[in-house]
């Protein structure tokens, strides 16, 4: 967790977007040249922070291929995983916030 | 010799199953006392095996039987008051809960088995009329007819040491509460056991398969324990209509309390006090009049700043002019320059000058530095003036425009912020008459708190004086609003869930001598404290507990504290602190290492800058919040923060806390934070003016979480309390199993101390401080639940390790224990060596 942030008037957690899927256990760091995401669903909003490469128009459902069991080399990426976009992972959104925001809550301190 | 239970075990739930199999147990030590023999030390962990187990067998069981005869007649002074017509028979019912859930716990680990079967059925009709699953009337119907059995089953025992052999009484209960359309097994939101499904014991064994059991007639009966089943459409007096205040109301009304609707949803309407509205007027004129100076005051910056823009555009030219003529005349002098830059130009000039030996006779400088000694300016001379002196002279003057402009300019900003600054303080004037527009008195809320208790049952069964103090203290409607019904939920818990007194537990100040019973007073005072209220509600006598979760949410939504002591009239005061305007906050600002936080300034009694005297520790605040180290200079003083906590109240521990820099004391609306982002001692958040977020800190629950951290961390940390012997409150309202438990811990090293309900064991707590608290849950005054959250929200009780130990098995219990800061949890009937395992886990340094 890179810490908190306003959003909207309110504090949302912002999560190391590589860091999280990684695994690491190490205190996170804000990146050079990294963006904030803002990922919102029902229940949790959460700030993502990402290097972002480049925007593609919306995907299509067909476009997105299934994974291999090899690919994702961690639990936490396996579970929040839709497929692959050429040889990008395509995230589950929606329900990885609530893994996040579990993540966040078993965490000692913002930081 | 024992057979198999008539019945299929899967289709128990795994909480039948785990009470089936204590019984169980039970039994097998029974029926094997041979198993029991057992050294001294063995025979003091089997805690709930019965009377046989025990030394002093004879005396165990007078004290069941007395403690049962005291329920019973409990009980049954509920059930009079039920059968006189009560407006709050949730209450009522609630009390025969607890008194029937107490003899089934009780006389299941005695082994009375079919005691413990009848008095669950009167904690599950008991529940069933709480959630409004049956109607009040057939509730008491069916409790009248199960009180008469438990009394039957008592009387059995008082005369031949054993129950009743045959089933035909409960059978028979059965029937009645089928023609009641009672159905035991409905589901219930709570989780206590379902009719037990009739386990063999001895003397108790049921009919072979197959082979039907006759059913008595109901005049095979004593006399005095006929039932008669009636259905419920010819109900006795017990449809009878009890009196409101309005006159009378069927009794079969709901139970469940009713939805106030006004506070459901945000209203559309505020009623605002004449003086507050007239106070906002005022001020918005004043406000709207300086809006004439703010504009005068705008115009005139406007146009010294358009004469400052002319000067200086003049002065642009003139240097441009200025320039091209130096440098068409350096150009001559200095063919071999080809700068075409005025300021490079100039640059040579510059040099040339300095260079140029008459410089230093003085003519040629003094056009670039005029002196007081340079001739005036004559106009009726301008023959002894070259063009280069002309340009010189409208240089000056456009310098001089420039200079007076700039002045000027200077001048009206200093108005115009002089304006904005009386502006802003009636800005913010109106701001606060605005906030104070959705203000009004606390005695808006009087007349329906008034309503609550002098229609309770209290009032109505003796006198009740309900005093008010400060209730002219004036707070946000939007508070009101919550604050409403968390006092009427502490009104109505304490004057109307009423537990009767039994002989083991007198009430004091009742009646005593034969003196006129003092008149029970209930009060609740308020006072303002600067931008809080501080508010006490208090009862002259010990009141029933089981609110205290409820309250603590209802204290949170209103960003404010809670706290329960016994008060000076020997009863119960609530303690109430919170914001006056709902979500501002006086806050300071701190800073510790790079983090800026805010604490509430109510909460801070001073600020110091050397560490005030006294034992109570000094906490630093970047340890409390587990932020890295920083160096501090050799004698940099830090400002040391003295809390008001309420804990002072309790006796509790001068809170000392060490900061880095104190930055400044502002007013902030502070916003809850997420569930996942909450953490102990964060109450809030607020975004900074330089849109950070700034975390609003309780410092009391900070200090017990840090506190408790401690002790799971480290053994050493409570390693002061060595050398004295452990002391084990155990908080129990039934008097068998604290004695149990006594049996159990009496070859220990270990002190043992009592409490007969929640209160006397907070009262103990305060005194004794003892290092285990073993705590039942359904208790009178306060249960188990509220207890646990006093003790887990004051830092004095923060080393107190807590065992559960209650008959209430389901996971929900267990979780919300556990969630609200028990260690363990044991479920009744446990084994010793399982409570001495238990405590050794939790205080690893006193295994030895």
């Amino acid at each position: 967790m890179l810490g908190l942030a306003a959003w909207r008037g309110t504090a949302i957690a912002v999560l190391d977007l590589a860091a999280y899927f990684s695994g690491s256990q190490t205190r996170a760091q804000l990146r050079p040249g990294s963006s904030l995401l803002i990922a919102q669903n029902d229940y949790v909003t959460i700030g993502l922070s990402a290097v972002i490469i480049s925007s593609l128009p919306p995907l299509q459902a067909e476009s997105i291929r299934s994974l291999e069991p090899s690919s994702a080399n961690s639990a936490r990426l396996a579970s929040g995983i839709i497929g692959m976009y050429e040889d990008a992972f395509v995230l589950d959104i929606p329900s990885t916030l609530i893994a996040m925001a579990q993540h966040i809550k078993m965490a000692k301190t913002y930081a | 010799m024992h057979e198999d239970p008539p019945f299929d075990e899967s289709e128990l739930s795994a909480e039948d199953l785990a009470i089936l199999h204590a019984f169980d147990a039970i039994e097998s030590w029974e029926m094997n006392p041979a198993q029991t023999d057992q050294p001294a030390a063995d025979s003091a962990n089997s805690i709930w095996e019965g009377t046989a187990s025990l030394d002093e067998p004879d005396d165990m069981l007078i004290i069941f039987l007395t403690e049962v005869e005291e329920d019973i007649t409990a009980m049954q002074q509920v059930m009079k008051r039920l059968a006189r017509g009560d407006a709050t028979q949730p209450g009522h019912f609630a009390a025969l809960r607890r008194l029937g859930h107490k003899i089934r716990g009780t006389s299941g680990a005695v082994g009375y088995l079919k005691m413990s079967e009848v008095a669950s059925h009167v904690e599950i009709i008991a529940e069933q009329a709480i959630h409004a699953m049956i109607q009040p009337a057939t509730a008491y119907e069916a409790l009248t007819h199960t009180l008469k059995v438990l009394e039957f089953c008592l009387s059995e025992l008082l005369r031949d040491n054993q129950e009743p052999a045959d089933d035909v009484l409960i059978d028979d209960l059965r029937t009645i509460y089928a023609n009641l359309s009672i159905d035991l097994d409905q589901p219930l939101s709570g989780d206590m056991p379902r009719t037990l499904a009739t386990p063999s014991y001895p003397g108790n064994t049921p009919s072979a398969p197959g082979v039907p059991t006759p059913l008595p007639t109901p005049s095979e009966f004593p006399a005095e324990f006929q039932i008669s089943p009636t259905p419920s459409t010819s109900l006795p007096p017990v449809q009878a209509l009890r009196p409101t205040a309005n006159g009378t109301q069927p009794l079969t009304a709901p139970l469940a309390p009713p939805v106030r609707q006004e506070f459901a949803a945000e209203p559309a309407f505020v009623r605002v006090a004449v003086h507050h509205f007239d106070n906002l007027i005022r001020h918005t004129e004043k406000l709207f009049e300086q809006h004439a100076s703010m504009d005068n005051a705008y115009k005139q910056v406007e146009t010294a700043f358009q004469d400052l823009q002319a000067a200086q555009a003049r002065f642009q030219r003139l240097e441009m002019l200025f320039s091209n003529s130096l440098a068409q005349e350096r150009l001559s002098q200095l063919p071999e320059s080809h700068t075409s830059s005025s300021l490079i130009t100039r640059i040579f000039q510059n040099a040339a000058t300095r260079n140029d030996p008459r410089r230093r006779r003085g003519k040629s400088d003094k056009t670039f530095v005029p002196t007081k000694s340079q001739p005036e300016w004559d106009e009726l001379d301008m023959e002894r003036y070259s063009e280069k002196d002309m340009q010189l002279r409208s240089l000056r003057e456009a310098m001089a425009d420039m200079a007076s402009s700039s002045a000027r300019l200077k001048a009206a900003y200093q108005t115009l912020y002089v304006i904005q600054v009386e502006y802003l303080a009636r800005t913010t004037l109106v701001r606060n008459d605005t906030l104070l527009m959705r203000q009004a008195p606390l005695s808006t809320l009087m007349p329906q708190l008034r309503d609550v208790v002098m229609t309770s049952i209290l009032a109505r069964e003796q006198r009740l004086d309900f005093e008010i103090t400060g209730d002219c203290v004036e707070i946000d409607q939007d508070v009101l609003t919550l604050l409403s019904p968390l006092l009427q939920t502490i009104l109505e818990t304490c004057t109307n869930n009423v537990t009767p007194s039994t002989p083991s537990t007198p009430s004091k100040n009742r009646m005593q001598n034969g003196a006129q019973p003092q008149p029970y007073r209930v009060w609740l005072a308020a006072r303002a404290i600067s931008s809080e209220v501080a508010l006490e509600v208090g009862f002259s006598r010990e009141v029933p507990g089981g609110a205290m979760q409820t309250l603590r949410e209802q204290i949170r939504l209103l960003n404010g504290t809670l706290a329960l002591e016994r008060n000076a009239a020997g009863g119960i005061s609530f303690f109430l602190r919170f914001p006056r305007i709902r979500g501002v906050v006086q806050c300071l600002l701190v800073r510790v290492a790079d983090q800026h936080l805010l604490i509430p300034l109510s909460h801070i009694r001073r600020v110091a800058y050397t560490a005030p005297d006294g034992a109570d520790p000094l906490y630093q605040l970047r340890a409390l919040l587990d932020l890295p180290a920083a160096h501090v200079e050799p004698g940099a003083t830090q400002p040391v923060i003295l809390m008001q906590a309420l804990m002072e109240q309790a006796g509790g521990e001068q809170l000392k806390i060490l900061i880095d820099e104190i930055i400044d004391e502002i007013e902030l609306v502070v916003k809850p934070l997420e569930s996942h982002l909450q953490r102990p001692g964060v109450t809030g958040s607020v975004i900074g003016q330089q849109g950070n977020v700034l975390l609003l800190l309780d410092i009391a629950e900070l200090v017990a979480s840090y506190k408790q951290n401690m002790a799971h961390q480290d053994p050493a940390y409570e390693a002061q309390g060595l050398a004295r012997p452990l002391k084990i409150l155990v908080a129990d309202d039934s008097a068998y199993l604290r004695r149990s438990v006594l049996q159990t811990l009496q070859h220990t090293p270990y002190q043992v101390i009592e409490a007969r309900d929640g209160l006397e064991a907070l009262d103990l707590l305060k005194v004794e401080m003892p290092d285990v608290l073993l705590l039942d849950i359904e208790m009178p005054y306060l249960n188990g639940y509220d207890l646990l959250d006093i003790v887990r929200h004051n830092p004095r009780f923060s080393a107190i390790k807590i065992i559960m130990l209650t008959s209430r098995s389901s996971d929900k219990h267990m979780l919300r224990a556990m969630e609200l800061g028990a260690h363990a949890y044991l479920i009744k009937p446990s084994p010793g060596e399982k409570l001495l395992t238990t405590i050794r886990e939790l205080l690893p340094q006193y295994a030895s």
